[in-house]
Protein backbone atom coordinates (compact mmCIF):
# COMPACT_ATOMS: atom_id res chain seq x y z
CA UNK A 1 0.00 0.00 0.00
CA UNK A 2 1.42 3.37 -0.99
CA UNK A 3 0.54 5.37 2.08
CA UNK A 4 1.92 8.65 0.80
CA UNK A 5 -0.40 8.54 -2.18
CA UNK A 6 -3.31 7.45 -0.01
CA UNK A 7 -2.68 10.39 2.36
CA UNK A 8 -2.79 12.91 -0.49
CA UNK A 9 -5.97 11.46 -1.95
CA UNK A 10 -7.55 11.03 1.44
CA UNK A 11 -6.99 14.70 2.18
CA UNK A 12 -8.82 15.64 -1.03
CA UNK A 13 -11.64 13.21 -0.27
CA UNK A 14 -12.12 14.54 3.26
CA UNK A 15 -12.14 18.12 1.95
CA UNK A 16 -14.76 17.42 -0.70
CA UNK A 17 -16.87 15.16 1.54
CA UNK A 18 -16.96 17.88 4.16
CA UNK A 19 -18.35 20.24 1.54
CA UNK A 20 -20.97 17.73 0.38
CA UNK A 21 -21.61 16.53 3.97
CA UNK A 22 -21.21 12.96 2.77
CA UNK A 23 -19.72 11.61 5.99
CA UNK A 24 -21.07 8.18 5.21
CA UNK A 25 -18.51 7.88 2.42
CA UNK A 26 -15.73 8.90 4.79
CA UNK A 27 -16.83 6.26 7.29
CA UNK A 28 -16.93 3.60 4.58
CA UNK A 29 -13.50 4.49 3.23
CA UNK A 30 -12.10 4.65 6.74
CA UNK A 31 -13.31 1.16 7.60
CA UNK A 32 -12.01 -0.21 4.32
CA UNK A 33 -8.60 1.34 5.01
CA UNK A 34 -8.49 -0.08 8.54
CA UNK A 35 -9.45 -3.50 7.16
CA UNK A 36 -6.70 -3.31 4.55
CA UNK A 37 -4.06 -2.32 7.08
CA UNK A 38 -5.09 -5.24 9.28
CA UNK A 39 -4.86 -7.61 6.34
CA UNK A 40 -1.32 -6.39 5.70
CA UNK A 41 -0.39 -6.87 9.36
CA UNK A 42 -1.89 -10.35 9.40
CA UNK A 43 -0.24 -11.55 6.22
CA UNK A 44 3.14 -10.18 7.29
CA UNK A 45 2.81 -12.16 10.50
CA UNK A 46 1.98 -15.28 8.53
CA UNK A 47 -1.72 -15.22 9.51
CA UNK A 48 -4.49 -15.68 6.94
CA UNK A 49 -6.17 -12.47 5.72
CA UNK A 50 -9.62 -11.42 6.97
CA UNK A 51 -12.32 -13.64 5.57
CA UNK A 52 -14.54 -11.04 3.93
CA UNK A 53 -16.66 -13.61 2.15
CA UNK A 54 -17.30 -15.32 5.44
CA UNK A 55 -18.51 -12.03 7.01
CA UNK A 56 -15.58 -11.82 9.39
CA UNK A 57 -15.62 -8.39 10.96
CA UNK A 58 -12.61 -6.22 11.65
CA UNK A 59 -12.81 -6.65 15.40
CA UNK A 60 -13.13 -10.43 15.05
CA UNK A 61 -9.99 -10.43 12.95
CA UNK A 62 -8.19 -8.29 15.51
CA UNK A 63 -9.13 -10.85 18.14
CA UNK A 64 -7.77 -13.62 15.92
CA UNK A 65 -4.42 -11.82 15.42
CA UNK A 66 -4.18 -11.22 19.15
CA UNK A 67 -4.99 -14.82 20.03
CA UNK A 68 -2.40 -16.18 17.58
CA UNK A 69 0.27 -13.81 18.83
CA UNK A 70 -0.58 -14.66 22.41
CA UNK A 71 -0.41 -18.35 21.68
CA UNK A 72 3.01 -17.97 20.04
CA UNK A 73 4.66 -15.08 21.84
CA UNK A 74 2.39 -14.41 24.85
CA UNK A 75 1.79 -10.86 23.66
CA UNK A 76 -1.21 -8.86 22.50
CA UNK A 77 -0.75 -6.58 19.51
CA UNK A 78 -4.06 -4.71 19.85
CA UNK A 79 -5.27 -3.30 23.14
CA UNK A 80 -8.67 -4.53 24.26
CA UNK A 81 -10.15 -1.00 24.38
CA UNK A 82 -9.11 -0.44 20.75
CA UNK A 83 -10.90 -3.65 19.73
CA UNK A 84 -13.98 -2.59 21.68
CA UNK A 85 -14.02 0.84 19.98
CA UNK A 86 -13.74 -0.76 16.55
CA UNK A 87 -16.50 -3.20 17.49
CA UNK A 88 -18.84 -0.41 18.55
CA UNK A 89 -18.10 1.57 15.39
CA UNK A 90 -18.56 -1.43 13.13
CA UNK A 91 -21.84 -2.51 14.71
CA UNK A 92 -23.24 1.00 14.67
CA UNK A 93 -22.07 1.42 11.10
CA UNK A 94 -23.94 -1.67 9.93
CA UNK A 95 -27.02 -0.87 12.01
CA UNK A 96 -27.33 2.73 10.72
CA UNK A 97 -26.23 1.85 7.17
CA UNK A 98 -23.07 3.87 7.39
CA UNK A 99 -24.41 6.85 9.26
CA UNK A 100 -22.28 7.13 12.35
CA UNK A 101 -21.33 10.11 14.53
CA UNK A 102 -18.42 12.26 13.43
CA UNK A 103 -16.44 11.35 16.55
CA UNK A 104 -16.50 7.71 15.52
CA UNK A 105 -15.41 8.57 11.98
CA UNK A 106 -12.43 10.50 13.26
CA UNK A 107 -11.71 7.60 15.61
CA UNK A 108 -11.64 5.21 12.62
CA UNK A 109 -8.99 7.38 10.98
CA UNK A 110 -7.06 7.57 14.23
CA UNK A 111 -6.98 3.79 14.30
CA UNK A 112 -5.97 3.69 10.64
CA UNK A 113 -2.98 5.90 11.34
CA UNK A 114 -2.16 4.05 14.55
CA UNK A 115 -2.24 0.60 12.97
CA UNK A 116 -0.21 1.54 9.97
CA UNK A 117 2.54 2.98 12.14
CA UNK A 118 2.92 -0.42 13.80
CA UNK A 119 6.10 -1.64 12.16
CA UNK A 120 5.38 -5.30 11.73
CA UNK A 121 8.42 -7.36 10.77
CA UNK A 122 7.76 -9.35 7.65
CA UNK A 123 8.30 -12.96 8.64
CA UNK A 124 9.01 -13.82 5.03
CA UNK A 125 12.03 -11.54 4.95
CA UNK A 126 15.36 -12.06 6.60
CA UNK A 127 15.64 -11.04 10.23
CA UNK A 128 18.15 -8.41 11.14
CA UNK A 129 20.81 -10.19 13.14
CA UNK A 130 22.05 -6.89 14.54
CA UNK A 131 19.18 -7.15 17.00
CA UNK A 132 20.44 -10.53 18.11
CA UNK A 133 24.04 -9.41 18.25
CA UNK A 134 23.11 -6.53 20.55
CA UNK A 135 21.45 -8.94 22.90
CA UNK A 136 23.82 -10.08 25.59
CA UNK A 137 21.89 -13.26 26.37
CA UNK A 138 22.20 -14.38 22.77
CA UNK A 139 25.99 -14.31 22.96
CA UNK A 140 25.71 -17.70 24.55
CA UNK A 141 25.41 -18.96 20.97
CA UNK A 142 29.18 -18.88 20.73
CA UNK A 143 29.28 -21.98 22.94
CA UNK A 144 27.59 -23.88 20.17
CA UNK A 145 29.61 -22.55 17.32
CA UNK A 146 32.67 -24.18 18.81
CA UNK A 147 34.58 -20.99 19.54
CA UNK A 148 35.07 -21.72 23.22
CA UNK A 149 36.66 -25.11 23.18
CA UNK A 150 37.30 -25.23 26.93
CA UNK A 151 33.71 -24.48 27.82
CA UNK A 152 32.58 -27.12 25.38
CA UNK A 153 34.73 -29.69 27.09
CA UNK A 154 33.67 -28.73 30.59
CA UNK A 155 29.96 -28.51 30.13
CA UNK A 156 27.61 -31.20 29.13
CA UNK A 157 25.73 -30.20 26.01
CA UNK A 158 22.30 -30.96 27.42
CA UNK A 159 22.93 -28.95 30.56
CA UNK A 160 24.18 -26.03 28.57
CA UNK A 161 21.12 -26.22 26.41
CA UNK A 162 18.93 -26.05 29.47
CA UNK A 163 20.83 -23.06 30.79
CA UNK A 164 20.39 -21.21 27.52
CA UNK A 165 16.73 -22.17 27.29
CA UNK A 166 16.23 -20.80 30.78
CA UNK A 167 17.96 -17.58 29.74
CA UNK A 168 15.68 -17.36 26.73
CA UNK A 169 12.58 -17.82 28.84
CA UNK A 170 13.60 -15.10 31.27
CA UNK A 171 14.36 -12.72 28.46
CA UNK A 172 11.17 -13.64 26.67
CA UNK A 173 9.09 -13.02 29.78
CA UNK A 174 10.56 -9.55 30.11
CA UNK A 175 9.91 -8.79 26.44
CA UNK A 176 6.34 -10.10 26.67
CA UNK A 177 5.67 -7.77 29.58
CA UNK A 178 7.11 -4.79 27.71
CA UNK A 179 5.32 -5.63 24.48
CA UNK A 180 1.99 -6.01 26.22
CA UNK A 181 2.43 -2.50 27.59
CA UNK A 182 3.52 -0.98 24.29
CA UNK A 183 4.27 -2.48 20.89
CA UNK A 184 7.80 -2.02 19.62
CA UNK A 185 9.17 -3.46 16.38
CA UNK A 186 12.64 -4.19 17.70
CA UNK A 187 11.35 -5.98 20.74
CA UNK A 188 8.97 -7.96 18.60
CA UNK A 189 11.83 -8.95 16.30
CA UNK A 190 13.76 -10.11 19.34
CA UNK A 191 10.78 -12.23 20.33
CA UNK A 192 10.73 -13.84 16.89
CA UNK A 193 14.47 -14.41 17.06
CA UNK A 194 14.09 -16.10 20.44
CA UNK A 195 11.37 -18.30 19.10
CA UNK A 196 13.47 -19.26 16.07
CA UNK A 197 16.45 -20.03 18.26
CA UNK A 198 14.39 -22.09 20.70
CA UNK A 199 12.84 -23.99 17.85
CA UNK A 200 16.26 -24.63 16.33
CA UNK A 201 17.65 -25.85 19.64
CA UNK A 202 14.79 -28.26 20.05
CA UNK A 203 15.12 -29.49 16.48
CA UNK A 204 18.87 -29.90 16.21
CA UNK A 205 20.60 -31.98 18.77
CA UNK A 206 23.95 -31.59 17.04
CA UNK A 207 24.30 -28.31 18.88
CA UNK A 208 23.87 -26.24 15.74
CA UNK A 209 21.46 -23.36 15.82
CA UNK A 210 19.44 -22.42 12.80
CA UNK A 211 19.07 -18.69 12.32
CA UNK A 212 17.75 -16.73 9.43
CA UNK A 213 20.02 -13.83 8.60
CA UNK A 214 23.26 -13.31 6.67
CA UNK A 215 24.21 -16.04 4.28
CA UNK A 216 27.07 -17.35 6.39
CA UNK A 217 24.62 -17.95 9.23
CA UNK A 218 22.08 -19.65 7.04
CA UNK A 219 21.74 -23.37 7.63
CA UNK A 220 20.43 -24.03 4.12
CA UNK A 221 23.50 -22.32 2.73
CA UNK A 222 25.82 -24.24 5.05
CA UNK A 223 24.19 -27.46 3.88
CA UNK A 224 24.78 -26.47 0.28
CA UNK A 225 28.56 -26.19 0.81
CA UNK A 226 29.15 -29.98 0.42
CA UNK A 227 27.75 -29.61 -3.13
CA UNK A 228 31.04 -27.97 -4.04
CA UNK A 229 32.69 -31.44 -4.02
CA UNK A 230 30.02 -32.58 -6.43
CA UNK A 231 30.90 -29.67 -8.70
CA UNK A 232 34.58 -30.66 -8.57
CA UNK A 233 33.76 -34.22 -9.64
CA UNK A 234 31.43 -32.91 -12.34
CA UNK A 235 34.17 -30.56 -13.60
CA UNK A 236 36.62 -33.46 -13.90
CA UNK A 237 33.98 -35.57 -15.65
CA UNK A 238 33.32 -32.76 -18.11
CA UNK A 239 37.02 -32.21 -18.78
CA UNK A 240 37.87 -35.86 -19.45
CA UNK A 241 34.83 -36.36 -21.65
CA UNK A 242 35.80 -33.27 -23.61
CA UNK A 243 39.35 -34.52 -24.07
CA UNK A 244 37.94 -37.87 -25.19
CA UNK A 245 35.72 -36.11 -27.73
CA UNK A 246 38.73 -34.17 -29.07
CA UNK A 247 40.66 -37.42 -29.56
CA UNK A 248 37.59 -38.99 -31.22
CA UNK A 249 37.32 -36.03 -33.60
CA UNK A 250 41.03 -36.43 -34.36
CA UNK A 251 40.54 -40.07 -35.35
CA UNK A 252 37.79 -38.91 -37.74
CA UNK A 253 40.19 -36.36 -39.26
CA UNK A 254 43.05 -38.87 -39.43
CA UNK A 255 41.67 -42.44 -39.50
CA UNK A 256 45.22 -43.84 -39.77
CA UNK A 257 45.77 -42.69 -36.15
CA UNK A 258 42.98 -44.83 -34.70
CA UNK A 259 45.35 -47.47 -33.30
CA UNK A 260 47.74 -44.90 -31.82
CA UNK A 261 44.91 -42.93 -30.29
CA UNK A 262 43.15 -45.93 -28.75
CA UNK A 263 45.16 -45.57 -25.56
CA UNK A 264 44.16 -41.92 -25.16
CA UNK A 265 40.54 -42.71 -26.05
CA UNK A 266 40.46 -45.39 -23.37
CA UNK A 267 42.22 -43.15 -20.87
CA UNK A 268 39.96 -40.12 -21.36
CA UNK A 269 36.64 -41.90 -21.73
CA UNK A 270 37.56 -44.40 -19.03
CA UNK A 271 38.46 -41.67 -16.54
CA UNK A 272 35.35 -39.75 -17.60
CA UNK A 273 33.19 -42.79 -16.89
CA UNK A 274 34.86 -43.25 -13.52
CA UNK A 275 34.03 -39.67 -12.57
CA UNK A 276 30.51 -40.14 -13.90
CA UNK A 277 29.98 -43.11 -11.57
CA UNK A 278 31.59 -41.21 -8.72
CA UNK A 279 29.34 -38.23 -9.37
CA UNK A 280 26.25 -40.44 -9.47
CA UNK A 281 27.17 -42.06 -6.20
CA UNK A 282 27.93 -38.68 -4.66
CA UNK A 283 24.60 -37.23 -5.81
CA UNK A 284 22.70 -40.18 -4.30
CA UNK A 285 24.57 -39.74 -1.04
CA UNK A 286 23.86 -36.00 -1.05
CA UNK A 287 20.13 -36.65 -1.53
CA UNK A 288 20.09 -39.11 1.40
CA UNK A 289 21.95 -36.63 3.63
CA UNK A 290 19.63 -33.77 2.72
CA UNK A 291 16.60 -35.95 3.50
CA UNK B 1 29.31 -31.95 8.06
CA UNK B 2 31.62 -30.00 5.77
CA UNK B 3 32.31 -26.59 7.21
CA UNK B 4 32.72 -23.19 5.64
CA UNK B 5 36.47 -23.80 5.93
CA UNK B 6 36.17 -26.20 3.02
CA UNK B 7 34.66 -23.40 1.00
CA UNK B 8 37.72 -21.32 1.80
CA UNK B 9 39.97 -24.08 0.41
CA UNK B 10 37.97 -24.08 -2.80
CA UNK B 11 38.23 -20.31 -2.90
CA UNK B 12 42.02 -20.53 -2.63
CA UNK B 13 41.95 -23.24 -5.30
CA UNK B 14 39.98 -20.85 -7.51
CA UNK B 15 42.60 -18.12 -7.10
CA UNK B 16 45.31 -20.66 -7.97
CA UNK B 17 43.28 -21.63 -11.03
CA UNK B 18 43.15 -18.02 -12.14
CA UNK B 19 46.91 -17.76 -11.65
CA UNK B 20 47.47 -20.88 -13.76
CA UNK B 21 45.22 -19.49 -16.47
CA UNK B 22 47.09 -16.20 -16.47
CA UNK B 23 50.53 -17.82 -16.44
CA UNK B 24 49.50 -20.13 -19.30
CA UNK B 25 49.59 -17.14 -21.67
CA UNK B 26 53.33 -16.88 -21.07
CA UNK B 27 53.97 -20.58 -21.64
CA UNK B 28 54.06 -22.86 -24.69
CA UNK B 29 50.71 -24.38 -25.61
CA UNK B 30 51.99 -26.73 -28.28
CA UNK B 31 55.44 -28.08 -29.08
CA UNK B 32 56.54 -29.47 -32.40
CA UNK B 33 60.04 -31.00 -32.62
CA UNK B 34 61.93 -32.87 -35.32
CA UNK B 35 64.87 -35.13 -34.57
CA UNK B 36 67.14 -36.96 -36.96
CA UNK B 37 68.19 -40.63 -36.69
CA UNK B 38 71.07 -39.62 -34.35
CA UNK B 39 68.57 -38.05 -32.01
CA UNK B 40 69.80 -34.52 -32.58
CA UNK B 41 67.26 -31.73 -32.66
CA UNK B 42 66.74 -30.42 -36.18
CA UNK B 43 63.68 -28.26 -35.73
CA UNK B 44 61.83 -26.82 -32.77
CA UNK B 45 58.62 -24.79 -32.84
CA UNK B 46 56.39 -23.85 -29.96
CA UNK B 47 53.03 -22.14 -30.08
CA UNK B 48 51.68 -19.50 -27.73
CA UNK B 49 48.29 -17.76 -28.26
CA UNK B 50 49.86 -14.33 -27.78
CA UNK B 51 53.15 -14.66 -29.66
CA UNK B 52 52.21 -17.36 -32.20
CA UNK B 53 54.94 -19.79 -33.41
CA UNK B 54 58.40 -19.24 -31.97
CA UNK B 55 61.58 -21.25 -32.35
CA UNK B 56 64.77 -21.93 -30.46
CA UNK B 57 66.81 -21.85 -33.66
CA UNK B 58 68.19 -18.75 -35.31
CA UNK B 59 66.64 -17.26 -38.42
CA UNK B 60 69.55 -18.61 -40.47
CA UNK B 61 68.47 -22.20 -39.90
CA UNK B 62 66.71 -22.89 -43.17
CA UNK B 63 66.00 -26.52 -42.32
CA UNK B 64 64.13 -25.41 -39.21
CA UNK B 65 62.12 -22.90 -41.26
CA UNK B 66 61.32 -25.50 -43.89
CA UNK B 67 59.71 -27.68 -41.23
CA UNK B 68 57.73 -24.82 -39.65
CA UNK B 69 54.07 -25.77 -39.09
CA UNK B 70 51.32 -23.85 -40.87
CA UNK B 71 50.70 -20.46 -39.33
CA UNK B 72 47.46 -19.87 -37.47
CA UNK B 73 46.46 -17.31 -34.92
CA UNK B 74 43.80 -17.43 -32.22
CA UNK B 75 42.08 -13.99 -32.39
CA UNK B 76 44.05 -11.66 -30.15
CA UNK B 77 40.81 -9.88 -29.14
CA UNK B 78 39.61 -13.13 -27.59
CA UNK B 79 42.81 -13.47 -25.62
CA UNK B 80 42.53 -9.87 -24.36
CA UNK B 81 38.91 -10.52 -23.38
CA UNK B 82 40.01 -13.66 -21.54
CA UNK B 83 42.63 -11.74 -19.57
CA UNK B 84 40.10 -9.00 -18.69
CA UNK B 85 37.62 -11.60 -17.44
CA UNK B 86 40.43 -13.22 -15.45
CA UNK B 87 41.11 -9.91 -13.70
CA UNK B 88 37.38 -9.31 -13.04
CA UNK B 89 37.04 -12.81 -11.66
CA UNK B 90 40.07 -12.38 -9.40
CA UNK B 91 38.56 -9.14 -8.07
CA UNK B 92 35.26 -10.98 -7.51
CA UNK B 93 36.71 -13.83 -5.55
CA UNK B 94 38.95 -11.64 -3.42
CA UNK B 95 36.70 -8.65 -2.71
CA UNK B 96 33.19 -9.95 -3.29
CA UNK B 97 32.89 -12.89 -0.96
CA UNK B 98 29.49 -14.46 -1.41
CA UNK B 99 29.15 -15.13 2.32
CA UNK B 100 29.92 -11.65 3.52
CA UNK B 101 28.40 -9.51 0.82
CA UNK B 102 24.93 -8.08 1.25
CA UNK B 103 22.72 -7.76 -0.74
CA UNK B 104 23.42 -10.78 -2.91
CA UNK B 105 21.65 -9.21 -5.90
CA UNK B 106 24.68 -6.98 -6.44
CA UNK B 107 26.83 -10.04 -7.06
CA UNK B 108 24.84 -11.18 -10.08
CA UNK B 109 27.26 -9.55 -12.53
CA UNK B 110 30.22 -11.21 -10.82
CA UNK B 111 28.49 -14.59 -10.86
CA UNK B 112 27.88 -14.26 -14.60
CA UNK B 113 31.47 -13.07 -15.15
CA UNK B 114 32.72 -16.26 -13.47
CA UNK B 115 30.46 -18.35 -15.68
CA UNK B 116 31.70 -16.51 -18.76
CA UNK B 117 35.27 -17.27 -17.69
CA UNK B 118 34.39 -20.96 -17.53
CA UNK B 119 32.94 -20.80 -21.04
CA UNK B 120 36.11 -19.11 -22.31
CA UNK B 121 38.24 -21.78 -20.64
CA UNK B 122 36.16 -24.52 -22.24
CA UNK B 123 36.48 -22.77 -25.56
CA UNK B 124 40.26 -22.63 -25.34
CA UNK B 125 40.56 -26.23 -24.17
CA UNK B 126 38.25 -27.54 -26.89
CA UNK B 127 38.69 -25.10 -29.74
CA UNK B 128 42.48 -24.95 -29.70
CA UNK B 129 43.01 -28.61 -30.68
CA UNK B 130 39.86 -29.02 -32.78
CA UNK B 131 39.85 -25.77 -34.76
CA UNK B 132 43.54 -24.91 -34.89
CA UNK B 133 45.72 -27.99 -34.39
CA UNK B 134 43.92 -30.75 -36.27
CA UNK B 135 43.29 -28.82 -39.52
CA UNK B 136 47.03 -28.04 -39.59
CA UNK B 137 48.07 -31.69 -39.15
CA UNK B 138 49.25 -31.14 -35.63
CA UNK B 139 48.33 -34.09 -33.44
CA UNK B 140 46.77 -34.12 -30.00
CA UNK B 141 47.76 -34.75 -27.21
CA UNK B 142 51.07 -36.57 -27.90
CA UNK B 143 52.33 -38.38 -30.95
CA UNK B 144 55.68 -39.62 -32.23
CA UNK B 145 55.91 -40.21 -35.98
CA UNK B 146 58.91 -41.83 -37.68
CA UNK B 147 59.40 -41.04 -41.33
CA UNK B 148 61.22 -44.02 -42.84
CA UNK B 149 62.16 -42.18 -46.04
CA UNK B 150 63.82 -39.16 -44.46
CA UNK B 151 64.70 -40.93 -41.19
CA UNK B 152 63.28 -38.01 -39.26
CA UNK B 153 61.35 -38.37 -36.03
CA UNK B 154 58.50 -35.92 -35.48
CA UNK B 155 57.38 -35.15 -31.92
CA UNK B 156 53.95 -33.61 -31.47
CA UNK B 157 52.87 -32.68 -27.96
CA UNK B 158 50.76 -30.22 -26.02
CA UNK B 159 52.84 -27.85 -23.94
CA UNK B 160 52.84 -26.64 -20.32
CA UNK B 161 50.57 -23.71 -21.26
CA UNK B 162 47.78 -26.06 -22.31
CA UNK B 163 48.34 -28.17 -19.19
CA UNK B 164 48.02 -25.02 -17.11
CA UNK B 165 44.71 -24.36 -18.88
CA UNK B 166 43.46 -27.84 -18.02
CA UNK B 167 44.53 -27.43 -14.40
CA UNK B 168 43.00 -23.99 -14.14
CA UNK B 169 39.70 -25.36 -15.44
CA UNK B 170 39.68 -28.06 -12.74
CA UNK B 171 40.51 -25.50 -10.07
CA UNK B 172 38.07 -22.83 -11.23
CA UNK B 173 35.04 -24.97 -12.10
CA UNK B 174 33.74 -25.97 -8.61
CA UNK B 175 33.86 -22.54 -7.01
CA UNK B 176 32.56 -20.72 -10.10
CA UNK B 177 29.50 -22.99 -10.24
CA UNK B 178 29.05 -22.78 -6.48
CA UNK B 179 29.26 -18.96 -6.61
CA UNK B 180 26.76 -18.79 -9.46
CA UNK B 181 24.25 -21.13 -7.82
CA UNK B 182 24.56 -19.41 -4.46
CA UNK B 183 24.00 -15.92 -5.89
CA UNK B 184 21.17 -16.84 -8.23
CA UNK B 185 19.59 -19.48 -5.97
CA UNK B 186 19.50 -17.46 -2.78
CA UNK B 187 18.59 -14.28 -4.55
CA UNK B 188 15.62 -15.81 -6.37
CA UNK B 189 14.42 -17.44 -3.18
CA UNK B 190 14.37 -14.14 -1.34
CA UNK B 191 13.01 -12.19 -4.29
CA UNK B 192 10.16 -14.55 -4.99
CA UNK B 193 9.13 -14.69 -1.33
CA UNK B 194 9.06 -10.90 -1.05
CA UNK B 195 7.28 -10.49 -4.32
CA UNK B 196 4.72 -13.16 -3.52
CA UNK B 197 3.93 -11.67 -0.12
CA UNK B 198 3.46 -8.14 -1.44
CA UNK B 199 1.38 -9.46 -4.34
CA UNK B 200 -0.72 -11.53 -1.95
CA UNK B 201 -1.31 -8.52 0.31
CA UNK B 202 -2.45 -6.52 -2.72
CA UNK B 203 -4.78 -9.31 -3.76
CA UNK B 204 -6.46 -9.71 -0.39
CA UNK B 205 -6.92 -6.02 0.33
CA UNK B 206 -10.19 -4.42 -0.72
CA UNK B 207 -9.62 -2.06 -3.67
CA UNK B 208 -10.46 1.58 -3.04
CA UNK B 209 -10.69 3.80 -6.08
CA UNK B 210 -10.02 7.12 -4.42
CA UNK B 211 -9.94 9.06 -7.69
CA UNK B 212 -13.45 7.93 -8.64
CA UNK B 213 -14.75 8.66 -5.17
CA UNK B 214 -13.28 12.16 -5.21
CA UNK B 215 -14.51 12.81 -8.76
CA UNK B 216 -18.06 11.79 -7.89
CA UNK B 217 -18.11 14.00 -4.83
CA UNK B 218 -16.77 16.89 -6.87
CA UNK B 219 -19.48 16.29 -9.48
CA UNK B 220 -22.08 16.25 -6.76
CA UNK B 221 -20.69 19.49 -5.42
CA UNK B 222 -20.58 21.11 -8.82
CA UNK B 223 -24.09 20.17 -9.94
CA UNK B 224 -25.55 20.00 -6.46
CA UNK B 225 -27.44 16.91 -7.63
CA UNK B 226 -28.35 14.27 -5.07
CA UNK B 227 -29.49 11.89 -7.83
CA UNK B 228 -25.82 11.10 -8.50
CA UNK B 229 -25.87 9.07 -5.31
CA UNK B 230 -27.06 5.99 -7.16
CA UNK B 231 -23.67 5.83 -8.83
CA UNK B 232 -22.00 5.23 -5.50
CA UNK B 233 -21.12 1.60 -5.79
CA UNK B 234 -18.95 1.78 -2.75
CA UNK B 235 -21.82 2.85 -0.56
CA UNK B 236 -23.36 -0.54 -1.06
CA UNK B 237 -20.77 -1.67 1.44
CA UNK B 238 -22.76 -0.69 4.58
CA UNK B 239 -25.84 -2.38 3.12
CA UNK B 240 -23.90 -5.60 2.56
CA UNK B 241 -22.48 -5.36 6.02
CA UNK B 242 -26.00 -4.89 7.44
CA UNK B 243 -27.21 -7.96 5.57
CA UNK B 244 -24.34 -9.98 7.02
CA UNK B 245 -25.29 -8.93 10.56
CA UNK B 246 -28.90 -9.89 9.99
CA UNK B 247 -27.87 -13.33 8.84
CA UNK B 248 -25.66 -13.78 11.89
Amino acid sequence: MNYELIDIKLKSLIRVCKQTHNYRKLATVGLLLVGNVLDEIGVKLGIRPRNKEGNETIFQYMHLVNSILHHNFKIYLFQEDAIQSIKTTELLFSKNRGNIPLELISQIYEFFYEFRTLEIPNLFEKLDLEVIAQNSEMRAFSFFSGNTVHSKRKLNHQKLKEVIMHGFQEQEGQLQKELNEEYDREKFEKMIAFKNAKHAMQQYDGGKIMLRGKLKDNLIYQCSIPNIFGYLIFGLLLLFLMLGVIVAIQTIYHPQLTAQMSLFTLLFFGTGSFFFLLYRQYSKKAVVVSQ
Amino acid sequence: MITAKTRQYFRIMYVLGLLFAFVSFFLEWYIYQVYDSHNSLKSYWSYNPVTGWTTLFSENSTFNYTLKPKTFQIPIALTILYIIILVVSAYTVIFRDVEQYDPLEKLTFHAYANMFLLILMLFYIFAFPVFYLLPNDLYFPFLLVKDKDTELIYHYSIGPGYFAQLLSFIFVFPYAIFYYYTVTGFRSQEYSAKKKVSQYINDVQEPIDMDTLIAREQLKLKFNDESLDYLEELEEYPQQLTKRRQRI
